[in-house]
């Protein structure tokens, strides 16, 4: 019987198509006849091309005027839009020219006439005049991949491929769900593409040993994303073409059986009868037989006898049994040692269970049927666990969903879906072309496909037609990742020829992808394992994978991709697998690592058969593995702690690996405990349920997530937001009203002595300061915990906010001057700190432009540009911006050098809430009488409360003396309201030495004054 | 069984394109304000200002300006003083997004709703147009203006009335107001109007519509030359039409430069011509409009003016977009339904072009929005040292200057090298360089800021006569980036007492030769 599709029907239409090339012009033939050549010009206009434009690009619209440039550029440009040209004939023009004028008028369709199975002419596929071919579309889409490598846009790309994607897709005949799956795909392949070019643009390829494998491994996950977007993106099924009948095949059910126990395996004998009764009934004449594969014999298995008594009993249901005395080729030896028993050649069907795969009564009528098509080889069902109640089985069914439900189905449209080894109907001439299953592989199944493939094609059905077990535990789960990535690799390393390299009648550009990635699919335990390392290894030696590039440039560019990524994701598997599925997947990476080992070191692999049963007490020591990599991954997080923050980026990055890599082990590690929680429990296994139901029970990945997720945001908040009182407006401090006979005394002092100092000075004095002045940075923060300390003490702090500081020569900045100030350029920080003061409540003395009337002022209204009319103007300002946010626990200290000559300076009365009399005595000069100075200010500023400020270095007995005196005029000076000594002197940035100079307690003698001033204050009560 | 997506109708695929075109314009495109922007937005902040009470102006902008100033600055300098530059901007966006929503209207009327999509889609991903959308200048609302009439032109065209046509007029007398350079356009939107007249309705009805708006052109002229200050003829001739070239530029380097910025689509919407040269419904229209995609370039090249070129690149794009997006229609095999298959992924086609115009687009768009120097930390200068209502400044880069200090500062305080005037104690008025001279002498600015790039020449002198009288302070020396390369704002302030001023020498300035 002809199985393989009759050529010959084609192969006269083509010939009939080259006549009109006869008349065309031998310049078309030639170009015909070079198609190579334009194929490789049209490859190297895409690295060319893009370079060409940006470089055009580049030069700026002012250096049009350098026409030397173009001139240069000119014959690159030219040679660029020449193979352009010859590309665009090659792929457009030229397959144009070879349809026939007389086949196709101007008006109509050119047809293909497609040749049937049996020869005749079928129904042609329409190809309209005018419709490009499809290479157009791939040689336009190659293009604007790589002009898009090259310039990188970042962003507004992904924007633009969702939304003009979309925009395109609204104009074409296709349903919301594939246009919305096909926007997705394409938002993924642009952002990834996007992504990986600006990637490799900023490696760091000095530090190449941490560099390259983070590289790598994002790239290998880059390109799997894309294969995944390739396999689901949205084609209709090649049509079957029902030629034949194929219920007159013979059909042969093999169900082989090494160790399994007789009590799965009557299950799925069952269950074969039923079905075969299915079957039979619909088709009387048919011929199905069940035999039993029993390889426990050669095996040495204990209960081989056993199946072979199972047998026996189910011998009333015509059930055969082969059993083999001597082994060899594992479970596809067994099968084929069967087969050969039980001539199940030529037109037979061979259909192939597991032992504990329990087939559906369905399973025959909807498996055979495609074959009808002659050129089915093989119809491969689903596998699907029944024991969901175990945990590791429901994780493992999600891992089997993503493949059996979305990517199977997409191979299918591709013709790529290869056998899986059971559940399976296999035409056996396709076996019998290829020598039978091969038996140096324990993927036979894989192998066999891609033999088999390049002639055959497959057929994939959706529906749940038979159920099995899953592993049970998770060394079982990881045993059996650890069997198939083997045998991928091993079929990988031995047939990459196959799958690569062109062969004539070999595999379709279509297969090779899928099969490509279905055998670089285990490789991705060695790329885990490089996310959690690599990051790891940056934090720990500080070598970065990333050079030149910003933190907000790498979000630019990884969130669209990310996104995209988990979008397109999220949006195919909903209502089919979730996120355990990839922790699943994640968990394997030792398996998968060691598999990878073990076929890179060439060594013998036997087959395992997945244990179906617990046994005796769980082993726990797979458990070190990620106990392991996450001590690695806290310690490294703890690690970032020491770092500078000179490469943010790659710390970024590196943070994100790790957290990303906790966060799948701690969920994975959720799923041991729940494993191990089961064990003990031993429950029985429940009927399978539904999805809705299983998916309900997602509880230790949920709470191990939830939890992670939840914590880190805590954390950030509570490292954004330190705890504020609430906001609004705080209660006023209204100074007159605080304005007693009882006068306050307190010490201002320099940041460097703010907290060692007035403990200190405060047991020379014997008292508690009511007042602490500091002076700050307008971009300082308040100090509230400095503020509330000073609240818990009875004291009060004094804010001194200066706009700047002084340069080198004494310069001051702009940024200092009195209009930067009125004209708002400050406006910001000053809001800042009224918002910081009024939610800090209490009272708070607050000075600006101090000493604003002399020159010695970084924001002075007589030097550095500033005019005296600018002080007035500035002070104001700073005052609305404080009411205006509510700040009304303030009271301001109005603070020049002289308040006895500031008319030109001073702000209105009103707006003054205290003034300030500093007395700064130099050593060796004359130092004035306190009682004329505070006489003239409290002539000047009558009823205002006077702060008197004072700071003295000189000899102990000229000091004391003079404190004596101000002592004296202090207590007599009925508006004082404070008294403050100002520590370590006038110079910015004072010395040991200068400090105790200037010191209150620079001497016995200046102490003992001041401890009488303090007496005089009647400060007796201490804290006020 | 299918599920159409007739959520997404033809509408709601203009509106994603005019969200991609609305979002990448504001989210990449970022600089302070370019000078013509700076000019008319202060320009229309005075007049405004004057509307509202306040002192008239102190510069007859309608004499020099290259639209008419009760047009374009009023409506940014409005928008400006209540919302900023920002504001201002958005408005040409609204403009550029109906701009290429009529892109999709004339396309679809013309063709059908899928070259719409694709016309729509490759004019707003194109870098000029994205330029232009974010340049608060008379160009983007001028071009709506423009694209307005040319629609109503397509509409009159092929509508069974002919009363639509009346509308052209007034239409593109505004666009004449709100820019002079769209005299240019006025033939081809009537030129557009006859041929699909002439295809749709006959030679007959062709003559009327066009009798019809070339009556409501004339009266719509007249009624401007009642309404206008005739200073406008002045700057029309000066701006537009006897324009004397400044910089002066090659004709083989512009026309590159077109080809560089708009070649693309220009390249598509040949083929788009090629294609309706096939038939004889649409070979006039698309002859037409592909001619008319040249006007403003061919101009440019006559004139040897780089000048705006960009921005007048965005106005033909505007015509050859309807063919542009039949070409790519054409390519992506929707011209056809039996093949009009998303699952057969011709589409996709389409959709590599119009990314890669659009890769090139936003680089493009951000290397114009680049060429001039950001001029913030001028700016902030600017505003460390400024008193509203008192002192003078000098400014060399006056527009941006004033523009950016114009919450602190008075028209009346600004000078600079254009006109200069001092009035001496003698009451004698000095113009010109012997008054810059004489201003620095007697500490008349309280504030000088040059760059030496503008006016080099007048700059050195005014800088060697702050040396010679030792009157100012060099405050501060910023950086300055723009097409031309790298170069330096320099402050200065008056000194706090005359002859002590800390500016001595040339040396101090980083000048190159």
């Amino acid at each position: 019987m002809a199985l393989a599709p009759p050529r010959d029907g084609r192969h006269q239409h083509v010939a009939s198509r080259r006549k009109p090339l006869v008349a065309l012009s031998r310049v078309r033939l030639l170009l015909w006849s070079l198609r190579p050549l334009w194929v490789l010009l049209a490859v190297t206009t895409v690295v060319l091309l893009p370079s060409s434009v940006v470089s055009l690009l580049r030069i700026s619209s002012r250096d049009v005027s350098l026409p030397w440039r173009y001139a240069g550029l000119s014959p690159f440009a030219f040679v660029t839009a020449s193979v352009v040209a010859c590309a665009f004939a090659s792929t457009v023009l030229v397959p144009r020219l070879r349809r026939s004028p007389e086949a196709a008028p101007a008006s109509a369709p050119v047809e293909f006439p497609v040749p049937a199975p049996d020869g005749s002419s079928m129904p042609p596929a329409r190809r309209p005049r005018g419709a490009p071919q499809p290479r157009v579309a791939g040689f336009a889409l190659v293009v604007a991949v790589a002009w898009i490598a090259y310039a990188h846009p970042g962003a507004p790309l992904t924007l633009a491929v969702l939304a003009v994607g979309l925009a395109m897709l609204a104009t074409t005949d296709v349903d919301r769900h594939q246009a919305t799956t096909m926007v997705l795909a394409l938002g993924v392949g642009f952002a990834t593409v996007d992504y990986v070019s600006w990637r490799v643009s900023v490696t760091n390829w000095h530090g190449w040993w941490i560099a390259i494998p983070i590289l790598v491994a994002e790239a290998f996950g880059a390109a799997h994303a894309l294969g995944f977007q390739f396999t689901i993106w949205p084609r209709s099924t090649p049509p079957l073409e029902a030629t034949l009948d194929p219920t007159q095949y013979p059909i042969f059910v093999f169900v082989p059986t090494l160790n399994e126990g007789v009590g799965i395996l009557r299950k799925t004998l069952n269950g074969c009868v039923a079905a075969r009764s299915a079957y039979l009934r619909r088709h009387p004449h048919a011929n199905v037989s069940i035999v039993v594969c029993n390889d426990g014999r050669a095996a040495n298995a204990p209960c081989w006898r056993d199946v072979d008594k199972l047998v026996n009993e189910f011998a009333l249901y015509g059930v055969k049994g082969v059993t083999r005395r001597f082994g060899g080729g594992a479970k596809a030896g067994n099968i084929e040692h069967a087969r050969q028993k039980m001539h199940a050649t030529g037109d037979a069907l061979v259909v192939i269970f597991d032992a504990d795969q329990i087939p559906d009564r369905q399973f025959l009528l909807k498996t055979v049927a495609p074959f009808a098509d002659a050129s089915i080889g093989w119809v491969q069902t689903g596998q699907y666990y029944s024991n969901l109640d175990n945990p590791v089985a429901r994780w493992a069914d999600d891992q089997q969903s993503m493949f059996y439900n979305l990517l199977c189905p997409g191979k299918a449209a591709l013709n790529a879906a290869f056998i899986c080894g059971t559940n399976v109907v296999i035409r056996a001439a396709a076996l019998d072309e290829i020598g039978g299953l091969p038996q140096d592989s324990v993927t036979e199944d894989f192998a066999a496909s891609i033999a088999l493939h390049p002639r055959w094609r497959s057929v994939f059905l959706r529906d749940v037609l038979a159920k099995g077990l899953g592993p049970l535990d998770i060394p079982s789960y990881l045993k059996q990742q650890s069997r198939w990535a083997l045998g991928t690799l091993e079929v990988f390393r031995r047939d990459w020829r196959a799958i690569i390299l062109p062969k004539k009648n070999g595999l379709r550009p279509g297969q090779r992808v899928q099969y490509l990635l279905a055998c670089t699919h285990y490789l991705c335990g060695l790329r885990d394992l490089v996310y959690m390392v690599s990051p790891a290894l940056f934090i720990f030696t500080g070598i970065p994978a990333v050079r030149r590039a910003s933190l907000s440039e790498y979000l630019w560019h990884f969130i669209p991709y990310a996104a995209m990524v988990i979008v397109a994701m999220w949006y195919s598997a909903r209502r089919v697998t979730g996120w355990r599925g990839m922790v699943a997947g994640f968990g394997s990476f030792p398996a998968l690592v060691g598999s990878l080992a073990a076929v890179t070191m060439r060594r013998k692999a036997s087959f395992v058969v997945t244990s179906k049963e617990r046994n005796g007490r769980p082993s726990l020591r797979y458990l070190v593995v990620y106990l392991l990599f996450v001590v690695l991954c806290v310690t490294a997080l703890g690690w970032t702690t020491r770092m500078n923050g000179a490469e943010r980026t790659s710390l970024f990055i590196s943070v994100f690996w790790i957290v990303y890599s906790l966060a799948m082990l701690g969920a994975f590690l959720g799923l041991a405990y729940a494993d191990l929680h089961t064990h003990a429990a031993a429950r029985v296994a429940e009927p399978r349920q539904s999805r809705r139901e299983r998916a309900g029970r997602l509880r230790p990945v949920r709470v191990g997530l939830g939890a992670l997720i939840v914590s880190t945001v805590l954390a950030s908040v509570a490292l954004t937001h330190s705890p504020t009182a609430p906001a609004g407006v705080a209660r006023p401090f209204v100074i007159a009203s605080d304005y007693t006979a009882t006068r306050r005394f307190g010490v201002s002092l320099p940041i460097q002595l703010l907290r060692s100092e007035p403990p200190q000075l405060e047991r020379s004095l014997g008292i508690r300061f009511s007042i602490v002045g500091r002076t700050q940075d307008v971009i300082d923060k308040f100090d509230t915990g400095w503020a509330r300390q000073l609240a818990a003490q009875g004291a009060r702090p004094w804010i001194t906010l200066e706009f700047g500081e002084f340069g080198a020569g004494h310069t001051a900045p702009l940024s200092a001057s009195l209009p930067a100030i009125y004209n708002g350029l400050h406006d910001r920080d000053i809001r800042r700190w009224a918002t910081e003061i009024r939610d800090f409540g209490g009272p708070v003395y607050m000075t600006v432009l101090k000493h604003a009337d002399k020159n010695w002022s970084i924001s002075s209204g007589v030097a550095h540009g500033g005019i005296p009319a600018d002080v007035p103007r500035a002070w104001l300002h700073v005052r609305s911006i404080f009411r205006d946010a509510g700040a009304k626990n303030v009271a301001w200290v109005w603070a020049p050098a002289d308040p006895n000559q500031d008319q030109a300076f001073a702000p209105p009365a009103s707006s003054i809430d205290a003034v300030l009399q500093s007395f700064i005595n130099y050593p060796g000069a004359r130092w004035g009488n306190p009682k004329t100075v505070l006489d003239n200010v409290s002539r000047r500023y009558p009823g205002k409360p006077l702060f008197v400020e004072v700071s003295a270095a000189g000899p102990a007995a000229e000091k004391s003396a003079w404190l004596y005196r101000l002592g004296s005029t202090v207590a007599t000076t009925p508006q004082l309201y404070a008294l403050l000594y100002h520590e370590g002197g006038p110079a910015l940035l004072p010395t040991p030495s200068q400090q105790h100079r200037w010191s209150l307690a620079s001497d016995s003698q200046s102490l003992m004054s001041m401890r009488r001033i303090v007496a005089n204050l009647d400060t007796a009560r201490g804290i006020r | 069984m299918r599920a159409r997506a007739g959520a997404i109708s033809a509408r709601g695929s203009l509106t994603l394109v005019l969200a991609v075109q609305a979002v990448v314009s504001v989210g990449t495109l970022r600089n302070t304000a370019f000078q013509d922007e700076a000019l008319y937005l202060y320009a229309g902040r005075q007049i405004v200002r004057h509307l509202l009470g306040g002192p008239a102006p102190l510069d007859h902008y309608a004499f020099y300006f290259s639209g008419y100033p009760f047009v374009y600055p009023l409506i940014g300098g409005y928008l400006d003083r209540i919302g900023g530059l920002e504001l201002a901007r958005a408005f040409s966006l609204v403009c550029m997004l109906g701009v290429t929503a009529l892109v999709s209207a004339i396309t679809a009327r013309l063709f059908d709703r899928r070259a719409a999509v694709f016309a729509s889609a490759c004019y707003a991903v194109t870098g000029v147009v994205l330029f232009v959308g974010r340049l608060a200048t008379f160009d983007a609302l001028c071009l709506f203006l423009i694209a307005l009439a040319a629609g109503i032109g397509v509409y009159a065209g092929t509508a069974r009335r002919p009363w639509s046509a009346v509308a052209i007029g007034p239409v593109l007398v505004l666009a004449i107001l709100a820019k002079y350079a769209a005299l240019l356009f006025v033939p081809p939107v009537f030129a557009i109007l006859v041929c699909l007249s002439v295809t749709s309705a006959g030679w007959r009805a062709a003559i009327g519509r066009t009798c019809l708006a070339s009556f409501a052109l004339a009266l719509s002229l007249w009624v401007a030359d009642r309404s206008i200050d005739h200073a406008a003829f002045h700057a029309l001739a000066g701006s537009t039409t006897d324009r004397s070239t400044t910089f002066v530029q090659s004709r083989i380097s512009l026309f590159l430069h077109v080809l560089q910025m708009g070649g693309i689509l220009l390249a598509i919407g040949l083929v788009g011509l090629l294609l309706l040269m096939r038939g004889k419904r649409m070979r006039m229209f698309a002859v037409i409009t592909f001619g008319t995609a040249w006007l403003a370039p061919a101009y440019h090249m006559y004139k040897h003016e780089p000048i705006s070129l960009d921005k007048h690149i965005a106005y033909g794009l505007f015509f050859v977009a309807p063919l542009a997006g039949y070409a790519l229609a054409w390519l992506a095999g929707l011209e056809r339904p039996d093949i009009a298959n998303a699952q057969r992924g011709y589409w996709l086609a389409a959709v590599a072009v119009v990314l890669a115009m659009f890769t090139l687009g936003l680089h493009q768009s951000q290397t114009l929005y680049s060429n001039w120097a950001n001029t913030s930390k001028l700016s902030y200068a600017l505003h460390t040292q400024l008193r509203d209502g008192t002192g003078r400044i000098f400014a060399e880069d006056i527009e941006v200057a004033r523009f950016d200090a114009r919450d602190v500062s008075e028209e009346w305080q600004w000078s600079s090298f254009y006109y200069p005037t001092y009035v001496t104690a003698s009451r004698e008025t000095l113009t010109g360089t012997p008054a810059l001279i004489q201003a620095v002498t007697n500490r008349y600015y309280d504030l000088v800021e040059l760059s030496f790039n503008y006016f080099p020449d007048d700059a050195y002198t005014l800088a060697n006569q702050m040396i010679r009288t030792r009157n100012y302070d060099l405050i501060a020396v910023l950086p300055l980036v723009n097409s031309y390369g790298r170069s330096h704002y320099y402050v200065w302030r008056s000194a706090l007492a005359p002859g002590r001023g800390t500016f001595t020498s040339l040396t101090q300035l980083k000048l190159t030769a």
